[in-house]
């Protein structure tokens, strides 16, 4: 358990960083959301919209289609509220849980548009697909714990990494990507992931 | 896309290795289908999956981009026109939950977001257990302190602003929706039933996996949200800040099939939803004219506008 060195306090902020802040004034949010208490979850979306809008745009890269998954999310999780347990984990992770989903789901739905863009970057690729991938995320990554657990990984581990949750590849479209054994794509993914929380530590 | 069965790698060893590659969406639908029935017995892939949860989130965290600020006034006007779920749904028929996890053969990866083992974490639009829509608020003055935007004169029942705030995002439409054209109060009862359905309607398109939301402008003036879904064979289109297309006069839809226009439901100035009548095979697109009430058989002036769905 590595609590962060440099965790601010308080848990109203629009953009606050770190993840255990405000935990159990989120959950409290929820709790209270589920009574239909529309000011509170006015205040849950101000503590979480950042997080929520940041991974769906990084997915989507249109702000305009962020913007109606977010709404879903939001929406979502309004009429679900009286479902968060939060025995089974944070807040954070109910939202970008049901965030990835939804966003995955356009994605991969959209096939024809993924096509379009592959063709664009092997026409430009260089270094590998993932390469770019993180580069893009880097480049936008907050400074802090994440960023350095990421970069505690192997290059290959982390351009798994990145192209399933930044990017919402499954695993067999990592191998294809990637030209690897879909073994092997599963194991980078995996091995990606047990090292990043590693890194950061279990938290729940 | 192939859609082998998840076991087919010979891996049914590894089943719990499987756990962090469905925490974080990495298994195609046909997989986290099989991986859900091993979930929902097994507490210590639940743990993991919960684990590598907080993982992604610790992910997205570092990712945060701020909304546009005008996202948090249609998130919040969207959530206005619904209420949250009773906590264990009873009675609920028509549940999306239940359907779209069940009539799912392809793959699409929502299939998985529906699942009881998964249900508390899960993200599909969800059944709604009780709520007529009109029921009593009472305004927390604390609350409403905390958001000022929550201000009184904006509370249920003006669904126009809802609306508004889909003008002013395009590119965020839903939820405010259909509402509007109930705002007398003493229609609110009386419409209370109907209304209800025309939202699970609405929640159930929103749920299908391929739902495709547009924004066209219509000459005229005004804007147009085409929300469609060929899974579900169901458009609806959303008109905001349209003109009244004059006395004696309404606006009509059309499929557009092979380039042929072929008559749908008509709809006034006023109607904040309309739902297409006919079928989706076949067609490519929508468009909308301005016909004589009641509609044409074929169109009798230029259309307004043409979206693809």
């Amino acid at each position: 358990m590595s609590s962060g060195p440099d965790a601010p306090d308080g848990g109203d902020g629009p953009s606050e960083g770190s993840a255990a802040v405000g935990e159990a004034s989120h959950a409290e949010l929820v709790r209270r959301s589920a009574t239909s208490d529309e000011g509170a979850f006015a205040q849950l979306y101000d503590a979480t919209a950042s997080l929520v809008y940041g991974v769906v745009l990084r997915m989507l890269r249109s702000r305009d289609l962020a913007a109606e998954v977010v709404q879903e999310v939001y929406l979502m999780a309004w009429q679900q509220s009286a479902r968060f347990d939060p025995e089974r984990g944070s807040v954070r992770a109910w939202l970008c849980t049901m965030a990835h989903r939804r966003a995955v789901d356009r994605v991969r739905s959209s096939q024809r548009e993924r096509d379009r863009e592959e063709r664009y970057e092997a026409d430009r690729a260089e270094p590998g697909p993932g390469d770019s991938t993180w580069g893009q995320v880097e480049r936008t990554l907050d400074e802090g714990e994440v960023r350095a657990g990421l970069e505690h990984l192997s290059r290959i581990q982390r351009e798994a990494v990145c192209l399933v949750y930044f990017r919402g590849y499954s695993h067999r479209e990592v191998a294809e990507r990637l030209d690897i054994p879909l073994g092997t794509a599963k194991s980078r993914i995996r091995d990606g992931l047990v090292g990043l929380r590693a890194a950061l530590g279990e938290r729940w | 896309m192939v859609n082998e069965r998840a076991d087919g790698s010979g891996r049914a060893d590894d089943v719990h290795a499987d756990a962090v590659l469905y925490a974080v969406d990495a298994l195609d639908a046909a997989e986290a289908r099989a991986f859900e029935e091993h979930l929902a017995g097994c507490t210590r892939c639940r743990e993991e999956v919960d684990s590598f949860r907080e993982t992604g989130a610790e992910l997205a965290g570092a990712a945060a981009v701020d909304p546009p600020p005008e996202l948090r006034e249609s998130v919040l006007g969207a959530i206005r026109a619904t209420r949250p779920d009773a906590g264990e749904v009873e009675g609920a028929s028509g549940t999306v939950v239940a359907s779209s996890s069940a009539d799912r053969e392809d793959d699409t990866a929502s299939a998985r977001a529906s699942t009881a083992a998964d249900q508390d974490a899960a993200g599909t639009a969800s059944s709604p257990a009780t709520s007529a829509p009109t029921g009593p608020r009472h305004a927390d003055p604390q609350a409403t302190a905390a958001v000022h935007s929550l201000d009184a004169r904006r509370r249920r029942g003006r669904w126009v602003l809802a609306a508004a705030a889909a003008v002013v995002v395009p590119g965020v439409a839903l939820g405010g929706w259909a509402l509007g054209q109930h705002s007398g109060q003493q229609e609110q009862r009386v419409v209370a039933q109907e209304h209800e359905q025309e939202r699970q309607r609405q929640e159930r398109l929103l749920a299908a996996a391929d739902v495709a939301v547009r924004h066209v402008e219509m000459d005229g003036g005004g804007t147009a949200t085409v929300i469609a879904s060929r899974d579900r064979d169901a458009v609806l289109l959303v008109a905001s800040g349209v003109a009244d297309p004059g006395e004696g006069r309404q606006y009509q839809l059309w499929l557009m099939e092979d380039g042929t226009p072929v008559p749908d439901a008509t709809f006034d100035a006023g109607a904040a939803g309309v739902w297409v009548d006919g079928d989706l095979e076949g067609a490519q697109a929508l468009a909308v004219t301005v016909e004589p009430e009641g509609g044409s058989e074929s169109p009798t002036s230029d259309p307004l506008m043409v979206a693809e769905i």
